[in-house]
């Protein structure tokens, strides 16, 4: 669950206001202390310019429409727009957002239009607007805990939906059809190394690594990837089924 | 002893409240209302000492069927209750001296570790005995006390935001026999101070040196109270909505709120200028109708089932599905979502809010994230 309680509760008989309302506020994107500031700045998530009202001092801000979007839109709106070459900045940016939950259905398409957005970005590959829509539609096909039930990670599934929009492959191709195939059992292959319970974090950092070596080596592009290993942020917020020391992600020192 | 003044005192400077009813569930209902007073009405740090008549005391989570034979205690006559902190369920007689130690955690600092901080909290219960003579210490958890291999005391605690309610009970002169026939499930074996001692202590000699071990345990002053009015119209009000009905005695439902209507407003973080529309307007409804509606503003933050709810704090149903489906800003009419992603008007407020306040059992029921 995403919620927290504004300090607030009204009697509603005049008698009593329990507390103040909160006027200090975290950045999403860096835990600094946001401050009410009236620029014109850009969105963080999707690049739309307007007048900002709370501001960090790292220069993120987030619109008024990203603030209340759901996974899907948030996840649609950053990849259509973003200029990030690296999957796994554009995963933890996407995965820091308070629509996307710890896990969950929304990183079957998380990893399908983070890769459609990097293929776009390295300019090799036709990517379009309705893409995202397509990656979106097919990665639903897929139920929510289908690791378990069907031994397919939506995340890696999402790998095979992304090459496959972008290749234009089907199931009567050759070498795309084979190459979709290869991404999502070698990304299933990793996911299936670090163990369960379940964490989608990892299998969505899992898949991105073996996917952006892939795609490097298929089409001789280079998509840069940062090695989130030990860098996890998300581990606090699946206390009991975190793999701890066994998951490469596990941050350490906290 | 000096007569607290206004009910407020200083740091350190507790309230000692020696007051019971006769209905065990109103007891509990007294607790619980200490305990969400302290911190609505900054109300002191309270050391209440209380008696039940026989009855057994479920612990919030507890099953009645699993845990109590309910002909024994028709039999015997005990009334069944069921209290907002956990642990295992328990029998109370007049032989039993219960303690209640509502304290906001600010001023005390107690420690961040739980046992650590029962430990501290107990140690009035483990001083006192062992001054009338028993060999009383405490267990590796902190929440119970035992003589040898047997308890004679056993506490449990429930936090509503930074405020802690923790009580227990001292079995003084308690019926043992009545113990094993109405629960089922007891497991450890207990003791009395009459079993210990061969008699039992006057019990205001008893409540003396128990008052003064915590004095000592503590560090702290305490000065002879008495229940506010509002504590005891917040008592009534849990009696009638929550203690004394089946709902939750048996079914474990606990009301969301206190009042008739509870409407919450669950936004974005920080609030978007929509967001904050919602929040004025709901507020200047909910203020122009004067009735008993409790509003509450949430916001969605990162976190995952229950991080950012402060201890104590129910959710209801519609928040669950406003959060997880992402319809922010939402409002929630007494866990129903009446409107999605809009700034309703005025009007359409007060319309939704009428409509719930007209409507017979109205009341919701919260769950604890």
């Amino acid at each position: 669950m995403w919620i927290s309680l504004l300090e607030r509760s009204f009697h509603g008989d005049g008698r009593s206001e329990r507390g103040k309302m909160t006027t200090s506020y975290e950045c999403v994107l860096c835990d600094r202390e946001m401050r009410r500031f009236t620029t014109r700045g850009k969105c963080s998530y999707c690049g739309k310019e307007e007048e900002t009202d709370y501001i960090c001092p790292n220069g993120h801000y987030i619109c008024q429409d990203c603030r209340v979007a759901g996974a899907e839109e948030i996840i649609k709106k950053t990849c259509r727009a973003t200029k990030e070459r690296d999957p796994v900045r554009l995963a933890v940016t996407l995965m820091r957002h308070p629509a996307v939950q710890m896990h969950g259905l929304e990183h079957h398409y998380l990893v399908a239009c983070i890769l459609l957005a990097v293929m776009r970005n390295s300019t090799k590959f036709s990517v379009t607007d309705s893409s995202f829509e397509e990656a979106v539609r097919r990665s639903r096909r897929l139920p929510l805990g289908s690791c378990g039930s069907m031994g397919v990670c939506g995340g890696a599934a999402g790998a095979g939906i992304a090459l496959s929009i972008a290749t234009g492959a089907t199931f009567t191709s050759d070498g795309e059809r084979a190459l979709c195939m290869t991404v999502v059992s070698r990304a299933l292959d990793a996911i299936a190394r670090i163990g369960g319970p379940r964490c989608c974090k990892a299998s969505v950092l899992a898949t991105l690594k073996v996917a952006a070596g892939l795609i490097g080596e298929n089409f001789k592009v280079q998509i840069p990837i940062s090695n989130w290993e030990g860098k996890c942020e998300f581990q606090k917020y699946n206390e009991k089924e975190c793999l701890r020391e066994v998951c490469p992600y596990f941050r350490r020192t906290e | 002893m000096p007569v607290l003044q206004e009910n407020r005192v200083t740091d350190m400077k507790w309230r000692l409240l020696d007051y019971e009813e006769q209905d065990p569930r109103m007891n509990l209902a007294i607790d619980e209302a200490i305990l969400r007073l302290r911190r609505e009405e900054d109300l002191p740090d309270t050391l209440r000492l209380w008696r039940n008549p026989s009855a057994v005391v479920l612990g919030c989570g507890d099953d009645m069927d699993l845990e109590i034979n309910l002909e024994a205690c028709q039999k015997l006559g005990a009334v069944v209750a069921r209290r907002a902190s956990g642990g295992s369920t328990m029998y109370h007689d007049l032989g039993s001296l219960n303690f209640s130690i509502i304290i906001s955690e600010k001023p005390f600092e107690l420690p961040r570790n739980l046992p650590d901080a029962y430990r501290i909290l107990y140690n009035g219960v483990v001083t006192a005995l062992r001054a009338v003579g028993v060999e009383a210490a405490l267990d590796e958890y902190g929440q119970n006390v035992t003589v040898g291999e047997k308890r004679i005391s056993e506490a449990a605690q429930y936090f509503l935001y930074d405020t802690l309610l923790f009580h227990g009970a001292i079995l003084v002169d308690t019926n043992i026999k009545a113990i094993e026939s109405v629960l089922r499930r007891r497991k450890s074996a207990l003791t009395t101070i009459r079993e210990q001692l061969g008699y039992a202590p006057d019990l205001n000699a008893l409540k003396s040196t128990l008052v003064k071990s915590f004095r000592a345990a503590l560090g702290i002053e305490f000065l002879t109270g008495e229940l506010t009015e509002s504590e005891r119209e917040t008592a009534r009000r849990l009696y009638d909505i929550k203690y004394k009905t089946e709902k939750w005695t048996r079914g474990r439902e606990d009301p969301a709120s206190l009042k008739d209507v509870l409407i919450e407003v669950y936004v974005a973080y920080p609030p978007t200028a929509k967001c904050n529309e919602i929040i004025a307007r709901v507020e200047r409804v909910v203020g122009d109708l004067q009735r008993s509606i409790e509003m509450r503003v949430w916001m969605r933050r990162k976190g995952l089932d229950g991080k950012g709810i402060p201890p104590g704090v129910l959710v209801t149903q519609g928040l669950k599905r406003a959060s997880k489906e992402s319809i922010v800003p939402a409002i929630i009419v007494n866990s129903e979502i009446a409107f999605e992603k809009r700034v309703p008007s005025e009007d359409e407020l007060k319309a939704a809010l009428v409509k719930e306040l007209g409507r017979e059992g109205r009341r919701v029921s919260g769950i604890h994230p």
